[in-house]
């Protein structure tokens, strides 16, 4: 397998991405914005990746699941804002729920928490 | 362990030449440059930047990441401005609350990346986005601080021949020195040239890597929070869009400043180098005058690009050397081997 050429394609192929969701958000808004067209969208692409069942380590990745992702991660967002709570509270609920997946991924918290139902006397199928 | 040392020194040399060479071109169209106020106010200016710079090596030296420095900044800022405005409180109890604060959130983002095996990227982002997130929780707007006790601070200035130095200049320089010192001269910072070097052999010599690791993380959370401080003072107000981006301005900085990104290689003495070159270009953009001050940006950008290729020149050859010297190979191979 020619590991530089995958890398190189990844790359590539994630600036193809970025420069569609360019136009759609200039397309969106009428518009160019350098300053806040596209501001802090990594933390919502990445939440809506990992959200969707990719592992942060590499190797293990579903497209689905991150269409479903960044549809939840929508419905996160506008629940917020239908729900009246202030939008600025987007931000943080979107980290928090980010630690939240990623420790649930994360190999040594799912050990504790087995060890901890194992010791409560609840232990898992 | 020789090639690395003067790699080390070679990088460090660079980057000292270039500062010089930067500073001699602004100063053959601007002779006022070479005024000691100028120098001094570049300290000045500069200052918040160079204190996340000093927590933000000593991250990058074991090899890690901290993209949260700026929305700690602006966290911090707001969060004083808030305690003073609502609580009048006094700015400087506020501000070691902070910082108070910013040693416990390094150790939450340093325990994420050690306990539970957070990609140091992962952890520090979600760590900015919280930080941001939070500054406007506390307030949209920006608030101004207007406190006695800031307006003395800011008038207080050390003289130095015919400049003065102020106290973000003044804070800046003490931890700078003792960045110095804590990576030289301490066991700590020779634990963090060990687990940035290579992190198994630091755990197999006895080495508790991951108690390094969630030190450097609070001792990063700390110098943010100063500098955040800092900026609160700088600034006379707190607000939640401050330092856009500062984060990479500081990993620019560190990294011109002759540190690896993988780990193991630098130093703090030339972080403040990397934090000169970028004031430099600052100052001639603000003394030209005509140029808007994105060219900043584009300026670090290709020298930072120019910085990364030498130093990725450098190691490669230096690997290579490695290489061949731990295996015996002769010299035809090595090349091929790495």
């Amino acid at each position: 397998v020619n590991s530089t050429l995958i890398t190189w394609f990844v790359y590539v192929f994630c600036g193809i991405c970025a420069g569609i969701a360019g136009l759609i958000v200039a397309a969106d808004i009428r518009g160019a914005d350098g300053n806040n067209a596209g501001l802090n969208m990594e933390m919502e692409a990445i939440l809506a990746v990992i959200v969707g069942g990719t592992s942060m380590n590499g190797g293990r990745a579903y497209l689905a699941g991150t269409v479903i992702g960044a549809i939840l991660m929508q419905t996160l967002k506008t629940t917020i804002l239908t729900r009246g709570v202030p939008p600025q509270y987007v931000m943080v609920v979107e980290s928090i729920v980010v630690v939240a997946v990623c420790l649930l991924q994360s190999p040594a918290f799912r050990a504790k928490l087995t060890q901890g139902f194992t010791k409560a006397g609840r232990i898992p199928a | 362990m020789k090639i690395p040392i003067k790699q080390k020194y070679f990088s460090i040399a660079t980057t000292i030449m270039v500062t010089i060479m930067l500073y001699l071109i602004v100063a053959i169209r601007f002779p006022g440059v070479l005024s000691l106020s100028v120098l001094l106010n570049l300290l000045y200016d500069n200052s918040f930047l160079g204190i996340c710079a000093v927590g933000m090596t000593f991250v990058i030296l074991t090899g890690g990441i901290d993209l949260s420095v700026g929305g700690v900044v602006a966290c911090t800022s707001v969060a004083i401005a808030v305690m003073v405005r609502d609580l009048h409180m006094h700015p400087a109890v506020a501000a070691l609350i902070m910082m108070g604060m910013g040693v416990a959130y390094g150790i939450v983002i340093g325990c994420l990346i050690h306990f539970f095996e957070f990609p140091p990227f992962m952890a520090t982002l979600a760590g900015y986005f919280f930080a941001r997130g939070f500054c406007f929780v506390l307030s949209i707007d920006s608030i101004p601080i207007n406190h006695q006790f800031f307006l003395d601070v800011s008038d207080f200035s050390i003289p130095i021949f015919d400049g003065n130095l102020a106290v973000p200049g003044i804070i800046f320089l003490l931890v700078l020195f003792m960045g110095i010192f804590i990576a030289n001269r301490t066991r700590f910072g020779r634990e963090v040239y060990a687990v940035g070097g290579n992190i198994q052999s630091a755990n197999l010599m006895g080495l508790e890597s991951g108690k390094t690791l969630i030190k450097v993380y609070a001792l990063s959370g700390f110098c943010s929070t100063l500098a955040g401080a800092v900026y609160a003072l700088y600034t006379f107000s707190g607000n939640g869009w401050a330092a856009n981006g500062m984060e990479l301005d500081t990993i620019a900085s560190v990294v011109m400043g002759g540190t690896l990104l993988s780990g193991g290689v630098g130093g703090v003495f030339g972080t403040l180098f990397g934090v000169l070159i970028y004031g430099i270009i600052q100052t001639y953009i603000s003394f030209d005058g005509t140029l808007s001050a994105w060219w900043t940006k584009i300026a670090i950008g290709i020298l930072l690009f120019v910085f990364i290729l030498l130093q990725r020149f450098l190691s490669r050859n230096n690997t290579a050397k490695a290489v061949a010297v731990s295996f015996n190979l002769p010299k035809e191979e090595k090349t091929q081997s790495v």
